[in-house]
């Protein structure tokens, strides 16, 4: 049960009220805390009227995307396809229209959810998150260094995400395997690959679903370094299996058996790849 | 905390709590078109509103986000009677039925039309992608936006000799449904009603040592508790079927033992929810767990744990139950020599099939409010069958049905889930009780566990052929879990037989059907009613046969299924709990609608792709259903004449979002040669309007249609008495003629001065007449359903791409409700073949009852090429030769999807839902197969 809710004006403001505010929590558009909020004694700092978290701009190499843009805002914005990152907007066409409304990037990212459509596609475009501890204190790390930790580990704000804009030698893809449309995905993968010629130059292989939180098959992303991608069929196929089947320990839930899960991670991946070969060879 | 909200163009403060939500808080403030029915999980997109231009879900929003923000809703869309040109829209498109999502639709297109002045297909279903609508496979939203645009929808209509009949025409109570006006039960609770509480069973079979309800009963506000020490004793069924019920007599109130996880140990009436919650946590509760079963082959074990111990005795009618063996129910029949046409078989198979638990889910959740008037009890009902309601309560309370008024409101969804009383019960024990008044509203988890499913079955179906294709014999051997109560255990799985192997010509036919308690969630009514599992089952079946004989599916099908004129002897052994009537086919359109199919999806045509791994095939199946039970059902309907002409029709018959008001209004109207529009109509309410069945066994159209049928005949028959009287002529040289004029050879005369001549002080009184229907046998409507689908090998993801729904209803009265039903049922029956499944763990638990881990399907799950076509037959039996529509739409989906999952993979799957997972397992299992094969 939500004891205050406070709406600050500004980051200053907000990031007053959460340290003088005990059980306090930062809430972004709501959807998932909101959903299962059932805690008690929670002060809530709605970020809402915090009109320098909403903004999306292009900052020399990277895009810089404020913590309160939501996922539709996002999904329309232009800049995302005009700098090659079409699998991100794409991954925010999620659930439905009234979720893609309310649901923010920042609020994704705090969650934390495995079956996240959107935290895949951001670790494989390497994204950073930028936090605001307190006043002119800020911090810049990788996302997925973000993530490996509890979320509730940091009592920072978060400022916005960088996403890396990819020069014309790096491909991102991503596809979803889900039950229905009103679903989170089962698996979701997202691969950002760096090639020379049909070679992989480096790669970064996301995958939610299949583990507590997203995961990096590092593993499978060192395979594939100096490998021809249009020798997937004949083979790679066999080989990445077997990293999958090693690597990963997806478990039974209502959306399938772990056996399954990794049958699809390995059609997703299969599926990815050639896209990726898809995109390379337009360029 | 206080806020402030432009709402509606109206800037208002509200008094809220920061932890309120904004579907609650509009709710309390009178805005009751945005409703909280998913608990709150953003799933349904029935609490959508418009905040500051954007579409959102207000069941996730605090009221705190919205303070200083501007909300619309569709109260805001327009003023007084007037229609926005959306709501105008949605009824012109027919996509108004039970209406409880459709404020939520409006402003997705209100929303998209703001931003989009033309949109693309892909565009509406991105809108709508948030909004769930049970009723009407969604189909038409597309035609509604459209209507918007001003573009031309054509509409098809039918019997170009009538004026009203078979011609669309927009909802009769459409207009509330749209604005969002006070409809539905929820919206007519009081400020003072008690809010109930139900303490839920976490066991699956336990017997209730000591339970302790002092702490709860002294909490402040609480002013009932109810436990198995003081419940009424009776017992009785919940299911609401003609009365003697073919259903056990099985349940009480409260009991002392608890036959499923969710069953009822207590429940608690408080002022507030927050009271009666707090209350129900105060109830101490010690079980004495029993050993429990959970499928029927564990229930029919020797000295398996009895669900039931109990006195059959006091049942209305012999089902054949057993409940000391677990056996709720069994029943066998015969035509023919079944032996002797195996014998004369060329080949038999010898298959099984399964079906899960599939759940009605309803957007609105069931919720009843009582009160007392004049020391009568009155029941405020989202109910398929007041009048059986009626006597439920009745014997559940121990007073007489003259004390019990039921009011039948606009039902959010119904499907069969609302023919059983499953919370009138108990706001009536309550209100009686304490004669306060007292709500009841389900949360989706208790929809989900407490209400009821379908029945599990397992059928193992024996055929046998000549190589030609013709049948010889037919065994259908059917086991059905009915769960811990016995509600409707009998019909359900009579039905899957009765309404499957009639459909086919065979001299040898046998069916044997099993029905066994078990502790888990009760089984029940469902659209289809057993139908669509045993079609499922026969239908598959008829085409493994065809692929076995090396035929063509369909060609299997045209040599064998029945047409007009053919005599259904296996009828005689399928009446529900007594002996049935044999009937001859009065009409059949079975070959007109597998003939436009076969056209529809180029049957012959073969679709390659370049991908290796994606296979895509094409199947079928012929349906059919009833329209109503005959020597069972009955209705009755009045018609009065009011002073300036116009009329009243009462009628009983109940509307559950189908357009049976509609259809009245429509029959009516034609009969008497006038405008629907000066037709009022009261129905389904056991105060003032006469006897029915009510809303189930798809028996509205023919039943309580013909009931008004006959009732506005006989109106027509006593105007032109009068008249003949008036004018000392011949009642053989008048003629009435619309708009509602009586001509002779004296001249002519409106209806409107008759009726002032009847009523004047010297008239013969106002005219008033009744009538009711019963009927010995009643027409079958038929139809075929094709499926397109696209199977990925690898992971056995299947996309239906195109999916045809042909079927007959001989006139279709309302013909664009008629397509809303068709669409409505067939995507309900992809949803069951596909996606969902209530998953009860070994233990007894629900693991997924809520909208995210039950997958209903949405807009976005469609089929991407999904029509229907209602093909027109002649009929003699009903209203305008009209047969039923609904229920026979959900019949089709699941055999004709695992047939052409089996044309694309060459693997059946024999059990549903067809899951990804499941077909990937099939198809492994083959590989397997051939490897060891090839070794």
């Amino acid at each position: 049960m939500v004891t205050n809710f406070f709406a600050p004006a500004d980051v200053e403001e907000a990031l007053d009220l959460k340290k003088s505010e005990k059980n306090s929590l930062y809430l972004a558009g709501g959807t998932l805390i909101n959903r299962g909020m059932r805690k008690s004694g929670m002060n809530l700092i709605s970020l809402h009227r915090i009109s320098s978290l909403k903004n999306i701009t292009r900052k020399s190499d990277c895009l810089c995307i404020g913590s309160m843009v939501t996922l539709s805002e996002l999904y329309s914005a232009p800049l995302l396809r005009e700098n090659r990152l079409d699998e991100l907007q794409d991954a925010c066409r999620v659930i439905s229209r009234n979720i893609r409304n309310m649901s923010t990037i920042g609020g994704c990212i705090a969650y934390n959810y495995s079956n996240s459509d959107i935290i895949p596609s951001l670790i494989a475009t390497n994204t950073q998150v930028s936090l605001i501890e307190d006043h002119n204190k800020g911090l810049v790390m990788p996302l997925e260094d973000y993530l490996a930790k509890r979320a509730d580990a940091y009592s920072a704000l978060i400022a916005d995400v960088k996403i890396p804009v990819p020069d014309r030698f790096t491909f991102i893809a991503g596809r979803r395997f889900a039950r229905t449309s009103l679903d989170f995905p089962t698996v979701k993968a997202a691969v950002g690959v760096r090639l020379s010629g049909q070679i992989t130059k480096s790669a970064r292989i996301a995958i939610g679903g299949i583990a507590e939180r997203v995961v990096r098959l590092q593993d499978l992303e060192e395979f594939l370094l100096g490998k021809d991608l249009t020798k997937y069929g004949q083979d790679l196929k066999g080989e990445i299996a077997q990293i999958i089947d090693s690597t990963t320990a997806p478990k039974d839930d209502p959306r399938g058996t772990a056996s399954f899960k990794k049958t699809v991670t390995l059609t997703l991946i299969e599926d990815v790849l050639a896209e990726i070969l898809r995109k390379a060879g337009e360029n | 905390m206080e806020i402030t909200i432009k709402l509606n163009g109206i800037t208002k403060t509200f008094d809220t709590h920061p932890a309120e939500r904004v579907v609650d808080l509009l709710h309390r403030n009178g805005i009751l078109s945005v409703r909280a029915n998913c608990d709150r999980e953003g799933a349904c997109g029935a609490c959508s509103i418009i905040l500051d231009g954007i579409k959102v879900c207000s069941c996730l929003l605090l009221s705190g986000q919205v303070d200083g923000r501007e909300i619309l809703t569709v109260e805001g869309l327009s003023e007084g009677r007037e229609l926005h040109p959306i709501q105008e829209a949605f009824l012109k498109a027919g996509v108004v039925q039970c209406g409880h999502c459709t404020p939520g639709m409006i402003l997705s297109v209100y929303e998209l039309l703001s931003h989009n002045n033309s949109p693309s297909k892909e565009e509406i279903l991105d809108a709508l992608s948030g909004n769930f609508c049970r009723c009407t496979g969604y189909r038409q939203y597309f035609d509604a936006v459209r209507l918007v645009q001003k573009e031309n929808i054509e509409c098809p209509t039918f019997r170009n000799d009538l004026r009203i009949v078979g011609k669309p025409l927009a909802k009769v109570d459409g207009p509330r449904l749209v604005k969002g006006m006070p409809s539905y039960v929820e919206d007519m609770v009081t400020k003072d009603a008690l809010v109930i509480k139900v303490l839920a069973s976490p066991h699956a079979h336990a017997r209730i040592g000591v339970i302790n309800t002092e702490k709860a009963e002294a909490l402040e506000g609480v002013h009932l508790v109810v436990t198995h020490k003081n419940s009424p004793r009776d017992f009785y069924n919940t299911a609401g079927q003609g009365y003697p019920e073919p259903s056990p007599y099985d349940r009480r109130l409260v009991d002392e033992k608890v036959r499923f996880i969710g069953d009822r140990v207590a429940f608690v009436a408080a002022e507030t929810e927050a009271i009666a919650e707090k209350a129900l946590r105060l109830i101490e509760v010690e079980y004495e767990a029993l050993p429990a079963v959970f499928t029927p082959a564990e229930a029919a074990r020797e000295g398996a744990p009895i669900v039931h111990d109990r006195d059959v005795s006091i049942d209305p009618l012999h089902i054949g139950q057993d409940p000391k063996k677990n056996l709720a129910s069994c029943a066998e029949g015969e035509i023919g020599d079944l032996e002797k046409g195996f014998k004369e078989a060329d080949l038999i198979i010898d298959r099984t099939y399964r079906t899960s638990r599939v759940q009605c889910t309803p957007l609105e959740t069931h919720r009843s409010f009582a009160y007392l008037e004049n020391d009568r009890l009155v029941i405020r009902a989202s109910t398929q069958v007041p009048w059986h309601l009626r006597r439920i309560v009745a014997r559940v309370l121990g007073i007489k049905e003259n004390r019990i008024h039921v009011i039948k409101e606009r039902i959010g969804g119904g499907y069969g889930a609302k023919q059983d009383i499953v919370v009138e019960d108990i706001v009536a024990w309550v209100t009686w009780t304490t004669g306060k008044p007292s709500f009841y509203k389900m949360t989706r988890e208790e929809e989900f566990i407490q209400t009821r499913t379908r029945h599990p079955m397992e059928f193992t179906i024996r055929l046998g052929a000549k190589r030609d294709g013709r049948l010889t014999a037919m065994e259908m051997k059917e086991i059905a879990d009915t769960g811990s109560y016995g509600t409707h255990c009998l019909t359900v799985p009579m039905n899957a037989c009765s309404k499957s192997l009639p459909l086919v010509k065979c001299d040898n036919v046998r069916f044997e059907i099993k029905v066994y308690y078990t502790n888990n969630p009760v089984a029940g009514a469902y659209q289809g009613y057993g139908a669509p599992q045993g079609s499922f089952a026969l239908q598959l079946a008829l085409a493994e046969l065809a692929r076995e004989l090396g035929m063509d599916q369909v060609e299997l099908l045209r040599k064998n299924m029945v047409e007009k004129g053919y005599k259904l002897e296996i009828l005689k052994c399928l009446g529900e709990g007594q002996e049935g009537t044999a009937q001859v086919i009065s009409s059949c359109g079975l070959k007109e609608c597998l003939d436009r199919g076969y056209e529809l999806i180029r049957w012959r045509e073969q679709v390659q792709h370049s991908e290796p791994y994606l296979k895509t095939g094409k199947g079928t199946a012929i349906i059919q259903q009833g329209s109503g039970l005959p020597g069972i059902d009955s209705a009755n309907a009045s018609v009065k004449i009011l002073g300036d002409g116009t009329f009243m029709i009462l009628m009983g018959g109940t509307d559950l979002g189908t357009g049976l008001d509609t259809l009245a209004v429509k029959i009516a109207a034609e009969t008497l040669c006038v405008d629907p529009g000066d037709f009022s109509l009261l129905a389904a309410d056991t105060d003032t309007t006469p006897f029915d069945v009510g809303a189930y066994a798809s028996s509205g159209t023919y039943f309580s249609g013909m009931a008004v049928y006959k009732a506005s005949f006989a109106m027509r028959e006593k105007i032109l008495d009068f008249v003949s009287a008036l004018w000392s002529c011949d009642r053989g040289t008048l003629r009435i003629e619309y708009p509602g004029i009586v001509i002779g050879q004296k001249g002519r005369i409106p209806f409107g001065e008759i009726a002032h001549k009847t009523q004047g002080g010297t008239g013969i009184g106002q005219l008033i007449t009744h009538a009711s229907f019963t009927c010995e046998e009643a027409p079958i409507p038929y139809g075929a359903h094709f499926a397109q689908v696209t199977v990925d090998t690898r992971t056995g993801q299947l996309t239906v791409d195109k999916y045809f729904a042909l079927q007959e209803c001989g006139t279709p009265i309302n013909p664009e409700l008629a397509l809303g039903q068709v669409y409505g049922g067939a995507l309900k029956s992809m949803g069951h073949s596909l996606w969902e499944e209530l998953i009860v763990d070994g233990a007894g638990k629900c693991t997924n009852p809520n909208f995210l881990d039950y997958k209903v399907p949405m807009i976005r799950d469609i089929p991407r090429d999904f029509e229907a076509e209602l093909i027109y037959v002649e009929d003699p039996l009903g209203p305008y030769g009209a047969k039923s529509i609904s229920e026979i739409s959900t019949n089709g989906a699941a055999p004709a999807i695992a047939a052409a999952i089996q044309d694309a993979t060459g693997v059946f799957i024999r059990e549903w839902p067809f899951t990804p997972e499941k077909i990937r397992k099939a198809l492994t299992a083959r590989e397997e197969e051939r490897r060891k094969a090839s070794v």
